[in-house]
């Protein structure tokens, strides 16, 4: 600029260049800015997405809580817990399985997904629960795991022994642990009762007519047969009294036919349900 | 240089705030954006913690109910006085604890506003039914949760023992130890004949249910109805005062209630009716019934409906 307050052409020129190269760098910042946005914004939804689906999975029991007992089309939502329990219930996850269509509701049209579950401490043994197997082909992939364990359904009642504990008919001492329940036709035709146990388990099954039966186990023993045996009325009162150097000693109800998990009752397993969300 | 040095300044001045200004929108924008992220991590973990906290309040409110019954039916046989509006009571003291814990949740940031609305007998005259609205808000985030429950709270569970106040307000008979010594006084409380099958009778007055389901098992065997007299089991009755309308001292109850025996201590061929809704009720509502021997040590007299429903 001369005295005259005139712009020289050459300082024109250098304000320019100056101009030019802070605009440019100006107009590539907000550029980046605005992808960084949109990528962390599609990054966010999707964690979003992972995290609120996993959760609503292993936190809710879905409406109606017995959906998995019913036709898909009466379901209105999913969620695998169990009705009483914080455990993810089998026979959840098992419907879920033959009916992915019901997870595929929860997850944008435009995402893949999978779903699976391994027992912890053997990572290799992953069964695919809903979704596709491999997520290949995929800009972006989330992953979360939580820590599950299963509920199978059985109807457990623990023997422990409690000083306070009402007296059994046969009037035990503290050795033994005592407990009533009542059995019917339809129990026993459609279920199995075990006494299953980690530890030498005596065991006298007896009736309200003082009729009994003894017997003992290590590990787990079906007594169906003895409770037919003892059954002399349509809802026959049955005790139980069990004598263990156990806590761990349990009468079982397993009305799934599923023997091969009744260890579980005494040493849960733990599993990883693993959700993978793509796009 | 000459854009920094001219002598009037005023173009350097207006490039410059050319400059300027989109630099500041820029750091405007970084800015905005990282407080709204922050913020929404906020939320999310205020909302995580508002739900965790309401499903723990929600358990207390089980407990609460159980420790308050328990307090209640001691309080009440101890004092050996009658309460005139059992469910208001009761729901007054459920709701003081309530409000008790509201305030150390306020410290935590949680506001939670639980009003317990109405304490009912249950359909099973072994649970209360308690009815609430709960409001929760937190002071950091939008998220509320509000909901009105209704649930059944056991009276059995044995960590929280509920105990019959109706043998103590009826006859004034000392309560020790679980149990309560009537000597004379539910002899002379009855006033039909052979009242004295009952003096120096004792009876144990914590409410546990009795675990056979068909009660006309009772007479398979003596031992089995030995067990349920031993143990001092409670049984579902329609003529049975429920837990509310026993501390209100009342002799009949509109509600589903239960019943258990009394063992007298002498023997006779008939005396009054081994059943606590007939020991306990008025002149017109006592009955007797015939003997029944159970073992050398024990008999019980049942009416005709009592033998058919214990099958004895």
């Amino acid at each position: 600029m001369n005295n005259k307050g005139q712009i020289i052409i050459t300082d024109m020129l250098l304000y320019l260049i100056i101009l030019t190269v802070i605009l440019g760098i100006i107009v590539y910042t907000t550029s980046t800015l605005n992808d960084n946005q949109v990528t962390r914004t599609n990054n966010k939804q999707i964690k979003n997405i992972l995290e609120d689906t996993l959760s609503m999975l292993t936190k809710t029991s879905g409406t109606p809580a017995n959906w998995q007992y019913l036709d898909t089309n009466d379901i209105k939502i999913i969620g695998l817990k169990s009705e009483n329990s914080q455990l993810l219930n089998y026979n959840k996850l098992m419907k879920l399985k033959q009916n992915n269509q019901l997870l595929d509701e929860l997850i944008p049209v435009n995402m893949d997904y999978s779903l699976t579950l391994y027992p912890k401490n053997n990572p290799n043994s992953k069964e695919l629960i809903a979704g596709k197997e491999y997520l290949t082909n995929k800009k972006q992939i989330q992953s979360k795991d939580t820590t599950v364990v299963l509920d199978y359904e059985y109807k457990t009642t623990s023997f422990t022994k409690d000083s306070n504990a009402d007296t059994c008919p046969y009037n035990h001492d503290n050795q033994w642990s005592c407990k009533t329940i009542t059995i019917n036709e339809t129990l026993l035709n459609h279920g199995k009762y075990y006494i299953v146990t980690d530890a030498l388990t005596e065991y006298v099954l007896s009736n309200t007519y003082q009729d009994n039966i003894t017997g003992q186990t290590k590990n787990k023993i079906n007594i169906n047969q003895q409770l037919e045996q003892l059954k002399c009325n349509e809802n026959q009162t049955i005790y139980i009294h069990i004598k263990t150097n156990t806590n761990n000693t349990c009468l079982v109800y397993d009305s799934n036919n599923r023997e091969k998990y009744l260890d579980t009752v005494i040493r849960p397993e733990i599993y990883i349900l693993n959700l993978k969300i793509a796009t | 240089m000459k854009i920094i040095n001219n002598q009037k300044g005023y173009t350097t001045s207006i490039i410059l705030l050319l400059l300027l200004i989109p630099l500041l929108l820029l750091l405007t924008i970084t800015i905005d954006e990282y407080s709204h992220e922050v913020d929404n991590t906020v939320e999310n973990l205020q909302t995580k913690k508002m739900k965790s906290t309401t499903q723990d309040f929600e358990n207390e409110i089980a407990t609460i109910t159980k420790q308050t019954l328990h307090d209640t039916t001691l309080e009440v046989i101890t004092r050996k006085q009658a309460l005139t509006n059992s469910k208001k009571y009761i729901k007054d003291k459920i709701q003081s604890k309530i409000d008790t814990i509201e305030q150390k949740q306020r410290k935590n940031n949680i506001n939670i506003e639980c009003t317990v609305n109405e304490i009912k007998p249950a359909d099973d005259p072994f649970k209360i039914e308690i009815h609430y609205t709960l409001h929760v808000t937190t002071n950091n985030s939008n998220s509320k949760i509000q909901k009105e429950e209704n649930r059944h709270i056991e009276i059995t569970d044995t960590k929280y023992p509920v105990y019959d106040p109706l043998p103590t307000l009826k006859t004034r008979a000392t309560f020790t130890d679980s149990k309560v010594e009537y000597t004379d006084k539910l002899a002379n409380y009855i006033t039909i004949n052979n009242s004295n099958a009952y003096l120096n009778s004792t009876q144990h007055v914590t409410i546990k249910k009795c675990p056979i389901n068909d009660y006309s098992q009772h007479g398979n065997s003596n031992i089995t109805i030995k067990n349920c007299l031993n143990n001092h089991y409670y049984h579902n009755s329609h003529d049975g005062l429920c837990l509310l309308c026993r501390l209100e001292n009342r002799t009949t109850c509109e509600h589903y209630g239960f019943e258990t025996f009394i063992l007298p201590t002498e023997k006779f061929d008939k005396a009054p009716a081994s059943i606590d809704h007939v020991l306990l009720n008025d002149q017109q509502g006592q009955y007797e019934g015939n003997n029944i021997t159970i073992d050398n040590n024990t008999i019980i007299y049942l009416d005709n409906g009592h033998k058919i429903k214990y099958g004895l």
